[in-house]
């Protein structure tokens, strides 16, 4: 509001109109007759110490500045300029005889006339320079003056461009913001223009930056103090303002252990006889094989411990543990399956490991899985939490689809089961556009749009601006602070969110290194050029791939069109035959009603209408609906032709569309924001990374990525830098992200977050040597599980003991493994693969959801009846499958780090009530009745027949559902409960084989219900 | 839609998968659940079966409305005069002390944009922001004095919430379930009513059982649609078949405890499927507003848009106090109460969603007799200051002050329109009768009858405890 006055009383100074018209009387100044009155009656209550709302009526500035609730005064319209509002109405003074009419007309001229001044206040501050006016003009006026429009052949860009001026001739007068176009036409609104605000997603200019435009104008329009873009070094040390309140601010060197470079060795703890083959960890030769040389060990010795457990078994030692005896086979077995594929074994592979001869069984298992396509699936699903992925955009209101972040997912999971290189996976995530032309066509290849669908990483977080509201400067930094959050966090373990508006309380992290880090993104991401979700989008494909595309769906849409034309014609041969049959029975009259009702528009039928039209639709010429209904023979083949139809569409090869992030290559010039405020601009930065990390031998150098790039390179340096062998941070932050995903805790407990108000790491050794062991072996993220899963640490049993309890009780030293809970995908997925219903198809657009109304949301089976992994279904931020957020599915706000493990009754309901999940127990028991059918219900009668195929399927129960053999008293007990169960089945009117089918179910789904399925030891 | 069984209903068709489980379950309290607090430390098991309170307590459940944000204190309910006298001035105090950013950045004084009237008998003042809670005044206590130890949101949360100012410790809603177990068998001892815009800062975290057995966490209901899904069975089955499989699933997962010992956790879980099976029974009709009648659903807001929810999650919050859940916290999403900038605007629009369904919850539980046996805790997780920011003329919010800060108490035995505590003239630093987190917890604790020193777990060999290793003070002059 206030604003206003400044802008209105400047127009009135420079409208030639008003005073060539209205040539002024004597006295509309405001120091002839309004200065005197103010003083006179008005400043008792206007007064600075007592500013009455606000307003001080001291001095002609102050007058100027209006009051709380805005201007008092707006130039040349008195009807609209409160001050003459009060006194005219007689409101004020509030005390005191009423202002006679004289007066009143005084003040009335005096507004009316242009509110002039004979000495106008200063409406100076500090001096002003081109930083100041840049980010005014690009925060105003830079939409349709800059980048993608340049109105008038105008560009507000750079002060270069402004003087140049437009079409029209210069914008700008020096020393003459009087005589400038461009204030002119600011102050009189007519730019930014009033229509185009909302297209533009543009506000009006301040009254304070237009007074700040001015004085940069008035003062000659000065330059830039600095160059306005980064060839400045590494700006880092040259805000020592800003770092002054930053810990490590004096530069000698990081105190903090995390931001201390990554050493070049670090020394495994030698070998003592506790841990030397005293047998402990080799009991029954259970594969427990220590010492065997595997690659992915580190350069492990022979005859020594493996590394970890080195390093692990020394803190034992110290406090007078020791390891836990090793875990059973089958307990390895299922802990391993679920570890690296998500899912249990299957019997057949419970029994090929179990039965294994090989005293190399473990590794061999371990390599197994690691080569499995499941394992992409499980662990890429680490990741996408990370990245933050959903596929919706997110958002208060709409929430709409992303109908293509599904690629970015399947670029995950491939690259986990190609165990691409970890360097090689963050360089395409954060900069695949600067890896190689993806612009020119001839140049791409399919590894170049793999390296554009990594860049979806940062395109994971909430996106509103393609709401027609939402689109603003502010929500577009949000967004950016998000994407900035999950880079920070997820990939180097530093929270940097907080320093967006002030410099960090704790860590060496200044408000000028959040916003360096900002400008690395700004090609991409720049909140004053910027593209919403609805444009950032690239169409790109190899010639191959887009001429296989071609051929590929050429036929399948035929074949798509001609069974879906035989469908229609196949319902309506059977509509026909009922038509032609029952129509002509028809009276004359009520066809012609028939034909007048069906015209009708539902709801504004008569009930005798609505009947009829009910008539037509069953009898006459009945629906689709009814025929299947009344013919299970049709409804058979219309399935099998809705199936056909269906795989068809599988095989169809989607757009060429990416959901990617690139470089535009003319990012804006990128200023911190005071308190993060969108429009208080303050000192320019170059792109840079956090001073305190800087230490490393590896400096953050931008270079075009190849000779004549579009893109700056920004981002290809901050991933080189980022991936350097002796960063502090990147494989340190990974390698423990890994650990903590084994163990069920990190060795750094707060996964991302290594900064001082992290935890400590409560093996900093260890986790050194795994992340130098990491960078040298190449990073290898396989070679890595194998490191940690052969060590004697992660074979070790999960069961407390009371001794160790006493010393850690919350097993931060791994005296023993931790019993852990099924997270929310694996405990989906372990109930449709013992349902023998999951859908082996992976990859490619999601599953839909439905939600019920009452809020439940469950996927739709595919037409084979199959369901597919929980990374495969619609993850749509407002409409979460209820069986993977009961079970801790998280929130992603903008990404997940580490997710909660809740224990709520709400999982309990969910796992007995769902229809669904008693749907996949009978799916369950029906394949466990399959491989045993039958029993004595027929036979002989005797008894002993069908207690024994019960015992069978109750080991097979066993082996499927909690990867081991009962033992006898379970079965014992087992067969008893299966009896007792039929009975109560037979008792409720079933027959005898039924009632054992059904017997069966009821115990299938209460084993899906227990603890056993739930947990892992 | 599956109707969800009466209590009646049930007992007159008993085909309904678990619940005739739960009717075994309700009559035979067996070995499941067990042993109090002297056990657990010893056998590793916990559980939600009522345990004796430290001493006469004041309130037997607590209706937490979490404000987060930091609610303006001198906006709502500390009225400050000299604002105005100041206004436009630079804080005559030290600067220094001010808000939680480098000194350069703090604005001039800022008066209030709202006004200030005394209400009720008591004459309490309060703003023209919050109309409905004017009016009932002479039922709340209020807390002017408070102070908390940092002045970001993420800490001053886990602080507010757990005691500490970092994540990972119990909140106090998990205390309160470990001190007292629970009164309601067939609910959830402590149910967290988030909002369904989203969740708070810190997310689930706030209502974490941090390092206390996970049986003591907040449970959320949903509140949109049905608070509680699956509440009932979606198949056929006979009633006897459900109990034999409740048996059978007990037998299971016993002997999977017994070989796994000291694992709370499985406790947990084990305690969380009887908890699930009882409430079948009772919790749809618990959960079922329209039972309610329409002059009370007004009464709320319920159908107003602006405070359709925070009314419907107030109401709510009441029926679970009426079947004996012990704690209910009702959250906003993100952070509503955090008037950066346009405060004028901000808080109001805080103050409508809120107001008068809190106003009517209070005069509810009144009108019931149920407000002395509820204690009802409004707040936030700091103040904030008397300054804004000064920019141009533009500057219109004000920063975080963890200096002081107001909260009001209403029910538990707390003195009616009292006001305790005194901030400066500017509402800057509490000046009389400061109260700290952990002396505001050990106050909220000692309504309830738990003592903060008594209340501790042994966690790596030390007592740990919500309130840390200082003694806090109980504020006794704030109970009648």
């Amino acid at each position: 509001m206030t604003r206003r006055v400044f802008a209105a009383v400047l127009i009135a100074v420079v409208t030639p109109v008003a005073l060539a018209d209205d040539p002024s009387p004597p006295g509309v100044f405001f120091e002839d007759q309004v200065e005197g009155l103010l003083l006179d009656r008005c400043v008792d209550c206007h007064m600075t110490d007592a500013a009455e709302g606000g307003l001080d009526l001291s001095t002609a500035a102050a007058v100027l500045r209006g009051s709380d609730s805005g201007s008092v005064v707006t130039a040349g319209d008195p009807e609209k300029s409160l001050l003459y509002e009060v006194v005219h109405s007689g409101e004020m003074p509030p005390d005191g005889p009423e202002l006679d009419e004289e007066t009143v007309s005084h003040i009335e001229a005096w507004i009316a006339s242009g509110a002039k001044f004979r000495d106008p206040p200063p409406t100076a501050g500090p001096a002003v320079d081109g930083h100041d006016v840049i980010p005014i003009l690009l925060l105003r006026c830079a939409a349709c003056h800059g980048a993608e429009l340049q109105r008038g052949g105008l560009d507000l860009r750079t002060l270069a461009s402004l003087r140049r001026g437009g079409d029209g001739g210069p914008v700008a007068v020096s020393g003459a913001s009087n005589e400038s176009p461009m204030i002119e036409r600011v102050e009189q609104e007519l730019c930014p223009p009033q229509g185009q605000l909302l297209k533009y997603f543009v506000e009006r200019p301040s009254s304070t930056e237009v007074a700040t435009l001015r004085r940069w104008i008035d003062a000659g329009m000065p330059d830039a103090e600095d160059s306005e873009r980064g060839d400045r070094p590494d700006a880092g040390a040259a805000d020592a303002d800003a770092d002054a309140d930053s810990p490590d601010a004096d530069s000698s060197g990081p105190s903090h252990w995390a931001f201390r470079p990554l050493p070049r060795d670090v020394p495994i703890p030698t070998a003592d006889a506790n841990l030397k083959g005293n047998g402990e960890g080799v009991r029954d030769g259970e594969g427990v094989r220590d010492g065997e040389g595997v690659r992915g060990d580190g350069g492990q010795r022979d005859g020594e411990p493996h590394p970890v457990d080195a390093f692990i078994g020394r803190k034992l030692r110290e406090r007078g543990l020791t390891f836990s005896p090793p875990a059973s086979r089958s307990e390895l077995i299922r802990r391993v399956h679920f570890d690296l594929v998500g899912l249990p074994p299957t019997a057949d592979e419970l029994e090929r490991w179990e039965s294994d001869p090989g005293d190399d069984w473990y590794e061999r298992m371990v390599d197994a899985l690691l080569a499995s396509p499941r394992y992409g699936e499980r662990w890429g699903r680490y990741w996408l939490d990370v990245a933050g992925y959903a596929d919706s955009e997110g958002g208060q209101s709409a929430d709409t689809v992303r109908p293509f972040a599904w690629k970015y997912r399947d670029y995950v999971v491939r690259s986990f089961n190609e165990d691409k290189p970890w360097d090689r996976f963050l360089h395409e995530q954060l900069a695949g556009d600067e890896l190689a032309e993806f612009r020119d066509p001839d140049q791409v290849t399919e590894s170049v749009v793999d390296n554009l669908i990594g860049t979806g990483f940062l395109r994971m977080t909430v996106d509103e601006t393609g709401s027609r509201t939402m689109n603003f400067v502010p929500e577009r930094l949000g967004l950016i602070s998000d994407v900035l959050g999950v880079v920070s966090s997820g990939v180097m373990g530093v929270t940097m969110e907080c320093a967006r508006c002030h410099s960090h309380k704790y860590d060496p992290i200044s408000q000028s290194d959040y916003f360096r880090f900002k400008a690395i993104f700004q090609g991409v991401f720049d909140e004053h050029d910027w593209m919403s979700w609805k444009q950032r989008r690239l169409d790109v494909a190899s010639p191959e791939m887009a001429a296989r595309r071609e051929s590929n769906n050429r036929v399948i849409e035929s074949q798509m069109k001609d069974l879906r034309s035989h469908r229609t014609s196949l319902v309506r041969s059977w509509q026909d035959r009922y038509y032609d049959r029952e129509w002509g029975k028809l009276d004359e009259s009520i066809q012609e009603e028939i034909t007048v009702a069906r015209k009708a528009r539902e709801g504004r039928r008569t009930l005798r209408q609505d009947k009829l039209v009910r008539r037509f639709d069953t009898e006459i010429r009945p629906t689709e609906e009814v025929l299947v209904e009344r013919h299970p023979e049709l409804g058979e083949e219309l399935r099998g032709l809705d199936g056909r139809i269906a795989a068809l569409e599988e095989r169809l090869e989607p757009e060429p569309t990416i959901r990617a992030a690139w470089d535009r290559g003319r990012p804006s010039p990128t200023y911190v924001l005071i308190r993060g405020e969108y429009d208080r601009p303050g000192r320019p930065v170059d792109p840079g990374i956090p001073a305190a990390l800087s230490a490393g031998e590896s400096p953050f150098r931008v270079e075009p990525p190849w000779p004549g790039a579009e893109s700056s390179g920004r981002r290809l340096a901050f991933a080189r830098w980022l991936t350097s062998p002796d960063h502090p941070l990147t494989a340190r932050v990974l390698v423990n992200r890994v650990w903590g995903d084994h163990f069920g805790r990190g060795i750094v407990k707060t996964l991302d977050n290594f900064g001082a108000m992290g935890a400590e790491p409560t093996h900093p050794e260890l986790l050194d040597w795994l992340a130098r062991d990491f960078v040298d072996g190449g990073w290898s993220l396989k070679s890595l599980h194998r490191t940690m899963l052969l060590s004697r640490t992660y074979r070790q049993s999960s069961v407390r003991t009371p001794e160790a309890d006493e010393v850690d009780p919350e097993n931060e030293l791994l005296g023993r493994m931790r019993l852990r809970r099924l997270d929310a995908e694996a405990v989906r997925d372990s109930l449709i693969a013992l349902a023998g219903r999951l859908d082996p198809r992976a990859g490619g657009p999601p599953s839909p959801i439905v939600a019920r109304e009452d809020g439940l949301i469950m996927e739709q089976p595919s037409h084979r009846g199959t369901y597919r992994r929980s990374l495969y279904l619609q993850l749509r931020r407002t409409e979460m499958p209820t069986l993977l957020t009961v079970f801790d599915y998280p929130e992603m706000q903008p990404n997940c780090s580490d997710r909660a493990v809740s224990t709520v009754s709400t999982q309990s309901l969910v796992l007995v009530n769902n229809a669904r999940v008693h749907q996949w127990a009978g799916d369950f028991a029906d394949r466990v009745w399959r491989q045993i059918p039958g029993d004595d219900a027929e036979g002989d009668g005797e008894e002993g027949d069908g207690e024994e195929a019960d015992r069978q399927r109750l080991r097979l129960v066993y082996r499927m559902a909690f990867s081991r053999s009962p033992r006898p008293d379970e079965l014992d007990a087992g067969a008893e409960s299966l009896q007792r169960l039929g009975d109560l089945w037979r008792a409720a009117g079933r027959d005898a084989e039924d009632a054992s089918r059904e017997a069966l179910v009821t115990f299938c789904h209460t084993v899906l219900n227990s603890a056993e399925f739930l947990y892992v030891d | 839609m599956h109707p969800t069984p009466t209590r009646r209903s049930f007992f007159s068709s008993l085909s309904k998968g678990l619940c005739g489980a739960a009717l075994a379950e309700l009559f035979t309290r067996d070995g499941l659940i067990g042993g109090g607090n002297a056990d657990a430390a010893t056998s590793g098991r916990h559980d939600l079966k009522p345990k004796p309170p430290h001493h006469p307590p004041r309130a037997t459940s607590v209706i937490h409305l979490f404000m987060n944000g930091g609610p303006s204190q001198m906006d709502l309910f500390d009225p400050k005069p000299a604002l105005d006298r100041y206004a436009g001035k630079t804080y005559p105090g030290n600067v220094e002390k001010i808000g939680n950013v480098a000194t350069t950045q703090i604005g001039d004084v800022m008066p209030s944009p709202f006004k200030f009237a005394r209400h009720g008998e008591s004459g309490t003042w309060v703003s023209d922001a919050l109309p409905h809670t004017a009016e009932i005044v002479d039922d709340l206590c209020f807390l002017h004095s408070q102070w908390t130890d940092h002045p970001n949101h993420d800490n001053a949360l886990y602080k507010i919430h757990s005691g500490r100012l970092f994540m990972g410790h119990p909140s106090l809603g998990s205390w309160v379930t470990y001190g007292l177990g629970s009164e309601c068998e067939d609910l959830p001892a402590y149910v967290v009513l988030d909002d369904p815009l989203g969740l708070p800062k810190n997310g689930v975290r706030n209502w974490t059982s941090g390092y206390l057995p996970p049986v003591y966490q907040g449970t959320r209901f949903r509140t949109v649609g049905a608070p509680v899904l699956n509440l009932t069975p979606e198949y056929e089955q006979p009633e006897t078949i459900g109990s034999a499989a409740k048996e059978l699933l007990e037998r299971l997962d016993q002997t999977h405890r017994e070989r796994r010992p000291n694992e709370g956790e499985l406790d947990a879980r084990i305690e969380s499927y009887a908890l699930a099976a009882r409430m079948q029974l009772t919790a749809g009709d618990v959960l079922d507003l329209s039972n309610e009648n329409r002059s009370t659903l007004d009464a709320y807001g319920v159908g107003d848009p602006v405070t359709d929810s925070y009314g419907r999650r107030c109401l709510l919050a009441r029926r679970l106090v009426e079947r004996g859940v012990r704690f209910v916290q009702i959250f906003l999403e993100d952070q509503p109460w955090d008037n950066h900038s346009n405060l004028e605007g901000t808080l109001k629009s805080a103050c409508q969603r809120t107001d008068q369904p809190v106003a009517a919850l209070i005069a509810d539980l009144k009108r019931r007799g149920m407000l002395d046996s509820t204690l009802v805790v409004w707040g936030g997780e700091f103040g904030r200051t008397p300054t804004s920011q000064k920019v141009g003329n533009e500057y219109t919010g004000r920063d975080h002050n963890m200096q002081a800060f107001t909260s009001w108490l209403a029910g538990g035995g707390v003195k009616p329109g009292f006001a305790y505590g005194k901030t400066d003239e500017l509402g800057h630093e509490v000046v009389e009768n400061p109260i700290s987190v952990p002396d505001f917890h050990a106050t909220l604790l000692h309504a309830v009858g738990l003592d903060a020193h008594d209340l501790s777990f042994n966690r790596n060999g030390l007592e740990d405890r919500l309130t840390g290793v200082e003694k806090p003070r109980v504020v006794k002059e704030i109970f009648a």
